[in-house]
């Protein structure tokens, strides 16, 4: 038998903030019965140990711009927010790494590294509420992937606080490093299931010396998509290479070419030392001239505020219940889901904005309902399923992101489990046997 | 090893693929270090179907698994004491090159470089190039996440690994990770590569290619001392450059190097800095000049300059051959792996110094400066009574040193037996309890390599000499 509400509160005061009114911490429709803002780490770690002692279920949380990833949990007990763990541990530019623990918004690491003229190559929506740690676990990657990989290819040292309250690290402070298992790969992106993240120590890279954004218009997303995956081809080396169709185009804080309905924008960043630069727009622009007779302009808009909008797309802190899905696979299964999938989701009343990353098979949709109408949880899941299906034919997944939790009833938002499954279950078996961490939200129901 | 063992791995992948002649088995004693044991059986399968099966055969008899490659690695990984060892020479097929999504599908037992010289007609090639690239295999990089000079700018195998094919303890092949990075769940595949054969065997790996630079150049600087030397890679570094390698040599390096295939290094000279940068063209003048500036800045008292591939491999030709040529200063030497961050480089090469009088033993470097993994080879005769002890505790001495500067115990060798009772310098037992947690999701049984990377508990003992002989007409592969 699990305690009474205020006897679950009152097990964690002394560990640091424990608001009373929990509902600002909802998680897909349910408030938890009790939150704890740990004021330090071994608080936190305290506080997991109880935890587990009375079976409570834990959902970590940063910033909280990301709770609604996943499945509903089977538990909402305990919300552990790491956002006062914020401390900026040790940063040498020199050695171009940076330590800090979870909490730290990813604005203020990001001012931090600016200051030096670095920066960490992530994408990351909301950065002035989205913490490091949050960011981590979540591993969501943006336009800049290409060039830059994902926060995998980033962290090489991780602290984690675990089910049973053991604090523990792994890798280190150098960018060269097999001591032991990668055990940072297995953390990052797990979210919050294997353990807290308290602290990380990423890799950092110098800011470009010029950037730019350079755009084109094409009458259809597959046409923009032959040119991005033709300048991919030609090995140009931008920084990050997208289309975009017209219901994500008032997303982007920049001055666009006016769309009609099909239509789509191809946005370049180019990036690197003047002359590289030059040189990349000088070949951008005769290869879409010479091959697609199409004009291609500079931005003149700040291009790092341009990105961020579009990196913000749906994750906005709007209370609307948002739906937006990825679907990865092949580069032409995309091109040729994309119309469906644009399709199906206007038929159920939505707005629907799209960016899509052709040269490795990213597409990201966000839908957002017109005021007023009702969207049938069952038929958004019949028509996800549907998709599932085309998609697996070319090996290819959908992860729904975010959506309402009366679609989550109906609806497994990470898909079939993959293969590995079973080596999935064993690992967060050892690692939380009780099954505390985040209940029931991860593939599989793990 | 038990006769209906040996009955059934020989139906299952031919009479002549299971060896148990001591005499064939003679070359599957030790890998490239120096730790050696008989296996109790070679068992060489040809298919993911054999590999299933040779491990469910294993399994049944409870008799361990050793996967092994090309037997380069330095770290006793692939060293089999009794047990099957699993040679995945035999599975060396390409079995795809994809141009459009830039990927590589390949068995295990193909050699590092034959991905780059079949990914080539596309203009396309495989960055982790350990310097043992024309040996080694992909399936052994995996197991140790290999790295290599280039490995400043283009990450280790981990970064260009996309997943893999991998039989488990149960005999079942399944896929770890594939074409995108972020399919659902724990990537697996990060994990798996770098877990030196402990969770199972890969069969398939799938690779990320990237497009050859249109522009390579070498600069090869000479300093007279250390610290001109390391001010210089300072000054690239924090000048915002990223080259494709940063290398150096110390003084004796050079002098044995001069001694045996000279390279025209002069013999008072006290550092060699080789910097490589690639790209566009325009980046490789813009780098380049910088390059340039900034060595003569710091000292250098001559710089010379490759863009050719013959005078590209001319100039790396000296770096390569380093250690081998260490052999006309003494008949062996430990090779120290670990790393620092690139600020400590300094202090660390001070402590290497000082280790060197203290246990009055020689010391050359020979490192990957831009990343801080320093291999610090201690030079030695096991023929004089004590040296052999002296070295060995030399090299956990510069470990020891790593480690308080804030480093670690290897950058791109890995743990395997050699350094395996270093470990709790570095890490306590609740974090090795979290990889003993990693490594039971994948082979609850332990059935994979067993007894490497954990501690024993046991004080550490002699494992990592290794006779110089060894590697006289190959390149140092480090």
């Amino acid at each position: 038998m699990q305690p009474r509400i205020d006897v679950i509160a009152s097990l964690f005061s002394g560990l640091g903030e424990t608001p009373t009114r929990t509902a600002p911490y909802t998680v897909d429709g349910t408030a938890p019965r009790a939150v704890v803002i740990p004021k330090n780490v071994p608080t936190l770690q305290e506080a997991l140990k109880i935890a587990k002692a009375n079976n409570l279920g834990v959902l970590p949380r940063g910033g909280g711009t990301m709770m609604g990833i996943g499945n509903r949990p089977t538990r909402t007990d305990l919300v552990l927010c790491t956002k006062n763990l914020d401390t900026l541990v040790e940063y040498e530019p020199a050695d171009m790494t940076v330590t800090a623990q979870a909490g730290i918004s990813m604005k203020r690491l990001r001012e931090t590294l600016a200051d030096h003229s670095q920066f960490l190559p992530l994408d990351v929506p909301l950065p002035d509420r989205a913490t490091l740690g949050g960011v981590l676990a979540a591993n969501i990657a943006g336009a800049h992937r290409e060039a830059y990989g994902t926060a995998r290819d980033w962290v090489i040292g991780i602290k984690m606080a675990h089910a049973d309250g053991s604090l523990t690290k792994a890798g280190g402070k150098v960018v060269k490093n097999v001591t032991g298992y990668e055990m940072t790969k297995l953390y990052v992106g797990s979210l919050g299931t294997l353990g807290v993240i308290t602290e990380a120590t990423l890799k950092v890279l110098p800011i470009p010396a010029v950037r730019r954004t350079l755009v084109a218009r094409f009458p259809s997303m597959a046409d923009a998509c032959s040119a991005a995956m033709e300048i991919h081809r030609a090995g140009i080396g931008t920084l990050a290479c997208v289309a975009v169709d017209i219901g994500a185009r008032p997303r982007i804080k920049a001055q666009m070419p006016v769309l009609t309905l099909d239509d789509a924008l191809l946005l370049v960043e180019i990036g690197g030392r003047k002359a590289a630069v030059e040189r990349r727009q000088s070949d951008l622009v005769s290869l879409l001239r010479n091959q697609f007779s199409v004009p291609c302009d500079l931005v003149a808009s700040d291009t790092t505020a341009l990105w961020q909008s579009l990196t913000d797309m749906g994750w906005s802190t709007e209370n609307s219940p948002v739906f937006s899905m990825r679907l990865l696979n092949t580069p032409t299964a995309v091109v040729e889901m994309y119309p469906q999938i644009r399709e199906a989701l206007r038929l159920e009343s939505f707005t629907v904005g799209s960016i899509m990353q052709a040269s490795i098979g990213v597409l990201r949709v966000v839908a957002w309902p017109q005021p007023g109408t009702a969207i049938a949880p069952k038929d958004m899941a019949d028509w996800v399923t549907a998709f599932r299906a085309a998609a697996a034919r070319t090996g290819g997944h959908i992860i729904v992101e975010q959506c309402s939790p009366q679609i989550k009833q109906a609806l497994a938002v990470w898909g079939e489990p993959p293969e590995s499954i079973s080596v999935m279950r064993r690992i967060k078996e050892q690692f939380d046997p009780t099954g505390i961490l985040n209940p029931g939200r991860f593939v599989g129901g793990i | 090893m038990n006769e209906h063992l040996i009955l059934a791995l020989r139906a299952t992948v031919g009479e002549q693929y299971v060896v148990i002649e001591r005499n064939d088995l003679w070359v599957y004693r030790h890998d490239g270090s120096v730790d050696h044991a008989w296996p109790g059986a070679v068992v060489l399968p040809v298919t993911t179907e054999q590999v299933s099966k040779v491990v469910q055969l294993a399994t049944a008899a409870n008799v361990p698994v050793v996967a092994r490659g090309a037997g380069t690695g330095l770290s006793g990984g692939a060293v089999a004491n009794g047990t099957i060892l699993l040679s995945l020479n035999r599975m060396r097929r390409i079995l795809d090159v994809s141009a459009a999504n830039r990927t590589a599908l390949v068995e295990p037992g193909v050699v590092n470089i034959d991905i780059s010289k079949a990914a080539h007609q596309y203009g396309l090639y495989y960055a982790p190039d350990p310097s043992s690239q024309k040996a080694c295999t992909i399936g052994g990089n995996v197991a140790e996440n290999a790295g290599g000079p280039h490995c400043l700018r283009y990450g280790m195998t981990n970064n260009h690994v996309l997943g893999m094919e991998v039989v488990l303890e149960d005999g079942s092949a399944v896929w770890l990770g594939g074409s995108h990075r972020d399919a659902p769940g724990y990537d697996l595949a990060g994990a798996f590569v770098g877990s030196e054969g402990m969770f199972g065997v890969a069969t398939k790996i799938l690779v990320r290619l990237l497009k050859e630079p249109e522009a390579v150049r070498t600069y090869l600087a000479i300093f007279n001392s250390m610290e001109q030397a390391s001010s210089a890679v300072s000054g690239i570094i924090g000048g915002g450059i990223v080259p494709a390698a940063l290398e150096m040599m110390d003084a004796l390096a050079i002098r044995a190097v001069e001694n045996t295939r000279p390279m025209g290094y002069p013999l008072d000279a006290e550092a060699v800095l080789l910097v490589e940068v690639d790209g566009l063209r325009e980046e490789v003048d813009e780098d380049g000049v910088d390059v340039l500036r900034i060595c003569r800045e710091a000292g250098a008292r001559d710089v010379r300059v490759a863009e050719s591939e013959e005078e590209r491999e001319r100039l790396w030709a000296g770096r390569k051959g380093a250690l081998g040529a260490l052999g006309t200063i003494a008949p062996n030497y430990v090779l120290v792996d670990g790393v620092v961050p690139r600020t400590r480089i300094g202090e660390a090469l001070r402590r290497v110094s000082e280790i060197s009088k203290e246990y009055g033993l020689p010391i050359a470097n020979v490192f990957h400066a831009g990343d801080g993994n320093l291999h610090p080879c201690i030079v030695f005769d096991e023929r004089k009574p004590g040296e052999t002890g002296r070295a060995l505790a030399a090299g956990g001495a510069i470990l020891k040193a790593c480690v308080d500067l804030g480093g670690a115990l290897s950058g791109e060798h890995g743990i395997g037996l050699e350094k395996q009772e270093y470990m709790p310098l570095l890490f306590n037992s609740d974090d090795l309890r979290t990889m003993g947690w990693l490594c039971a999701g994948f082979a609850p049984r332990g059935l994979f390599n067993p007894g490497k990377v954990f501690p024993r508990g046991a004080p550490a003992k002699p494992t990592n000499v290794r006779p110089i002989t060894a590697s006289k007409n190959g390149d140092a592969w480090i």
